[in-house]
């Protein structure tokens, strides 16, 4: 079903502002959108909690409305900013979509004049107090504004803290001529508005995939330049350590059966890989390196002519080799990289047997390579297959 | 040292199936190619304005 879009109406109790809010009020509601105004759409109830009420109300809208003129509105000691300060603010921390109309007198002046006084105000006020922001542009708007030629009592200074606020968070300020077309401007941007969002509509998916991504690639960034930290002269310095670190990035996964079809389903799980083995070629026999988590250093060698063990089929196949223990109820899989074996041990849930591991090997084979661990995995191995 | 003996924990052990060489980087390369090329549509459609405006 079709949701409507919220938009917050924020503006000070201005005379001059209440004839525009009721326009754009009425205008967004025939344009079937929800608007949140208050004494409108909601009121000053509790009275003791007013301005927590309206801050919630920007918090479930969608787009920020804000209109600036002369008066600054009700300032709130505790908040050191007026009440729609503090609109603005949950909008621009709640990431909304903040559209700024500002009247035309104001625009002019605080662009031409108060917007670069404040701004050498600032700049001297970090200077004084070790490049620290003030709290708030009150004062320093106010002495702005008493320095300025065109003071009027008209205009309230905090405006002009407000706007540097609003200017310096970057929101673009659009100038509003009262009763000059003014709701046909509004709805323009509204339109320009539904242009933008349809470009990002039709490309979510990417955009999620994407933002998805991201966090893997960085990961993957501090993984290689510590897994590097290792290596010393050609050979791992403290090879327990290096596989305790790697072993941090095998993570868990599902196994899916038939994907892609319609048939697919998912048949089981992994664990997190639990622990690793790492064997070295020496003189015919792999020798035991070191281990990691939960596996066992049991064996200090393996001779190529002995009985076979998974280290030894690893070692002699160049492939990656699959094994599985119902015994301990863990697949085991071995890799291969120059002189070295290494082998990792991920334990798996109830649902497999050794009849469901064979049936299903190819899908364990296949989701155990196709996630997001093989990043990791494939660097350590090939950064085996280059060292001693 | 320990000796090699202890192979009874191995017997348990069974060979399930074997992989493809260079499993993971065809997997890492396909990744790889699929977020290149959506970076590209998204530059596309997104970046071609320097001040990030649509």
């Amino acid at each position: 079903m079709a949701e409507p879009a919220r938009v917050f109406i924020s503006s000070a109790a201005d005379p001059g502002l209440s004839l525009l809010r009721e326009q754009v009020h009425s205008e967004l509601k025939m344009m079937e959108h929800e608007p949140l105004m208050y004494e409108k759409d909601f009121g000053p109830w509790p009275p003791q909690h007013l301005v927590e009420n309206c801050l919630e109300h920007v918090e479930k809208s969608d787009v920020f409305l804000l209109f600036v003129a002369q008066k600054a509105g009700s300032y709130i000691e505790s908040y050191k900013a007026t009440v729609t300060h503090c609109e603005f603010q949950a909008a621009h921390q709640h990431n909304k979509h903040i559209i700024v109309f500002v009247q035309e007198d104001i625009y002019r002046l605080f662009w031409g004049d108060l917007r670069m006084m404040i701004a050498e105000m600032v700049e001297e006020y970090k200077k004084d107090h070790h490049g620290v922001e003030p709290d708030t542009y009150k004062d320093i708007a106010e002495a702005a504004w008493k320095k300025h030629p065109g003071k009027t009592d008209q205009i309230d200074s905090y405006v002009w803290g407000f706007l540097y606020d609003v200017y310096q968070k970057g929101h673009y300020l659009e100038q509003l001529a009262l009763g000059v077309d003014t709701i046909k401007g509004m709805k323009r941007y509204f339109s320009d508005l539904f242009r933008k969002g349809s470009r990002y509509l039709a490309l979510k998916d990417e955009i999620d995939e994407q933002i998805s991504e991201g966090p893997t690639y960085r990961k993957h960034a501090e993984f290689t330049s510590k897994m590097i930290e290792y290596l010393n002269d050609g050979e791992i310095q403290n090879p327990r350590m290096f596989l305790e670190y790697l072993q941090r990035f095998l993570t868990n996964g599902i196994i899916y059966t038939k994907p892609g079809t319609v048939f697919e389903r998912v048949v089981g799980e992994y664990e997190s890989c639990s622990g690793s083995t790492l064997y070295r070629m020496t003189a015919g026999q792999l020798q035991f390196i070191a281990a990691s988590g939960m596996a066992g250093d049991d064996h200090s060698f393996y001779s190529l002519n002995g009985p076979t063990s998974l280290v030894v089929k690893a070692f002699e196949s160049g492939n990656p080799e699959l094994f599985y223990s119902d015994k301990k109820r863990q697949l085991y899989l071995g890799i291969k990289s120059g002189n070295y074996v290494i082998c990792f041990h991920y334990p798996v849930d109830r649902f497999w047997t050794e009849q469901n591991v064979r049936r299903f090997r190819d899908d364990i084979l296949r989701d155990i390579f196709e996630s997001e661990s093989a990043l990791f995995r494939n660097f350590a191995i090939k950064l085996l297959g280059g060292i001693k | 040292m320990s000796k090699q003996g202890k192979q009874n924990e191995d017997e348990n052990i069974i060979h399930v199936a074997s992989g493809k060489e260079k499993a993971d980087e065809k997997y890492i390369e396909a990744k790889g190619k699929r977020f290149d090329e959506m970076n590209k549509r998204l530059r596309e459609a997104f970046g071609e304005n320097k001040n990030g405006k649509i």
